[in-house]
């Protein structure tokens, strides 16, 4: 690959200072990283564009003759891996990433992550008559909380369809990802749907209804399968803004 | 310009393919594991363009002498400062040997940044909680991984196998400020560029190598250190999040689990590109596997002793 002279340095790092500011500033930098990075993306964004800007102006302040006196005496050429650069800028362009979907859940299959087994805080305050509950406070509460703080409390989750391991029963999986960093550890948190017909995947749902404990599960315990939830009021809605839980 | 045009003719007709679940997984994982190592990049070459324009020579050569008993601990006691994920101390590293430290000094350095630095202790704990033996023992075993590989290069390593690079990559006769920029410039698009190659390579392991396949390997100990130290290469995960994806893979023993935690930050695939890039190939086919077992016998060595 070619080495990059001044200007085309100077071009770069302006396209990626804006595409870093753009996801510093909006919703869009939500299906990749955590809410907390968006600062440090803005201020990543605003000196790159400073370094960009400032390598233009060499390039276009340069005397001519210079070159001719002492050729390549005052070019800084960055190496041509650099061009690689333009690979993200493209597939945001390209393929517009959506945030991870049931693909990606189904990678990660529906045993659910091992959580410690205390440090369950009370439950929020109901509204409306259920406790907003993200889906790994429930996967948490549900499996391994010993005080078993979820019996008999309305709750409402609000997840993503995903498609069963095995359809036997007419039941589907509400599945969200949290994430602590990027969408490269996200983690799937899987709750199974009871009480409700078959609902095309990837619909954005929110769910009012009632834990049921699994026979033969310990509260406490790990589980090779998601929770259980017997749904009574099921909303379809839109992906929501944040769309992982963080 | 014509990339950008042939973006848009391409859009047309390839939009179908590009809307394949698998592509579109693969281009999230992508630009997320790009995007969320910018910053810490970004503070990197901003650390690495100030060693250039305001650090003597001399006084890095004084600094981090070519006494490796004591430059080798002290450079990973200094990493311990450094609040960023491995992709920052590459380039630091980088600049640092270009610039007259020790190489074994510098990559003590830059293998202890990233493991043993205070916000990545805390999310340790925060992700296992009542186990702060873990934290301990993570920061034991990751200091003692960069001590041992920064002995083992003063020892056996050779200068021939590294890059030459010039200490400054720009021209003669500038200001200090032309040289902050110049090199704070050069070294974002060269550790960039290279950055990009390793998440290519990260994201399509993510998306070819199903995570529940390497995590169903569990019942045998030697077996499950093998598969945990692998899964921590192809994920290429940010070491401030490495322990919360360790806390979940709890059909894990402990010790499998700090193995994860520990060659994580020193060796993955985003790394071995960037030092690659960096330092050279022939740099990053020694270098590369000296990390992966020296990260793995002390995570084993700590682990059995504290865990």
């Amino acid at each position: 690959m070619r080495a990059l002279d001044e200007r085309a340095q100077g071009i770069l790092l302006l396209a990626i200072a804006a595409v870093s500011i753009r996801l510093g500033l909006t919703d869009a930098a939500l299906a990749f990283v955590k809410p907390g990075l968006q600062p440090a993306l803005l201020g990543t964004g605003i000196g790159l564009a400073v370094l960009g800007a400032h390598g233009l102006r060499r390039a276009y302040r340069r005397p001519p003759e210079a070159d001719v006196a002492h050729p390549g005496a005052h070019h800084d050429h960055a190496p041509g891996v650099a061009w690689m650069l333009a690979i993200p800028l493209l597939t945001l362009l390209l393929v517009a990433p959506a945030p991870l979907g049931s693909f990606a859940a189904a990678r990660q299959g529906s045993t659910p992550p091992a959580m410690s087994p205390a440090g369950f805080a009370e439950l929020p305050e109901p509204r409306d008559g259920a406790v907003d509950l993200s889906l790994r406070d429930y996967v948490g509460r549900a499996l391994f909380d010993p005080a078993t703080s979820l019996d008999g409390v309305r709750v409402r989750l609000i997840g993503f369809v995903t498609p069963p391991e095995d359809d036997a029963d007419g039941s589907y999986l509400l599945t969200r990802f949290a994430v602590n960093c990027c969408a490269a550890d996200a983690l799937a948190f899987t709750v199974e749907v009871l009480g409700d017909e078959a609902r095309p995947t990837e619909t954005w749902l929110e769910i009012e209804g009632r834990w049921q404990p699994r026979d033969g599960h310990e509260p406490g315990t790990a589980s090779a399968e998601p929770p259980l939830l017997i749904a009574d009021r099921i909303t379809p809605i839109d992906q929501p803004g944040e769309p992982y839980e963080y | 310009m014509l990339a950008l045009l042939a973006a848009v003719v391409a859009q047309s007709w390839a939009a179908t393919a590009l809307d394949h679940p698998a592509v579109q997984t693969w281009a999230t994982i992508f630009v997320s594991i790009t995007v969320q190592a910018l910053p810490f990049l970004a503070l990197g070459v901003t650390v690495s363009g100030a060693i250039a324009a305001f650090v003597p020579s001399s006084l890095i050569a004084r600094l981090l002498p070519d006494r490796p008993l004591v430059a080798v601990p002290a450079a990973g006691v200094a990493g311990a400062v450094f609040p960023g994920c491995e992709c920052g101390s590459v380039p630091v590293a980088g600049r640092l040997t270009a610039n007259g430290a020790a190489p074994a000094a510098a990559f003590a350095f830059m293998l202890a940044a990233p493991a043993i630095n205070p916000v990545v202790l805390v999310a340790t704990a925060v992700a296992f909680p009542g186990r702060p033996d873990m934290v301990v023992a993570r920061l034991l075993a990751s200091f003692a991984t960069a001590v041992a590989v920064g002995f083992l290069w003063a020892r056996f390593g050779r200068r021939e196998w590294l890059l030459q690079r010039r200490p400054h990559p720009v021209a003669a006769g500038s200001t200090r400020w032309e040289v902050f920029a110049g090199t704070a410039r050069h070294d974002f698009l060269h550790a960039g560029g290279w950055l990009v190659v390793g998440s290519l390579a990260a994201a399509t392991l993510q998306v070819v190598v199903p995570r529940s396949i390497m995590t169903s390997i569990s019942e045998t100990e030697w077996l499950a250190v093998v598969v945990l130290a692998t899964l921590a290469v192809v994920l290429a995960i940010c070491s401030e999040a490495d322990a919360f994806v360790a806390a979940s893979l709890s059909q894990f023993s402990l010790t499998a689990r700090l193995v994860f935690l520990v060659v994580g930050p020193v060796v993955d695939i985003k790394l071995i590109a960037l030092h690659a890039g960096i330092f050279g190939r022939s740099f990053a086919i020694r270098f590369a596997p000296l990390t992966f077992v020296t990260a793995v016998v002390s995570a084993l060595g700590v682990g059995w002793w504290l865990l």
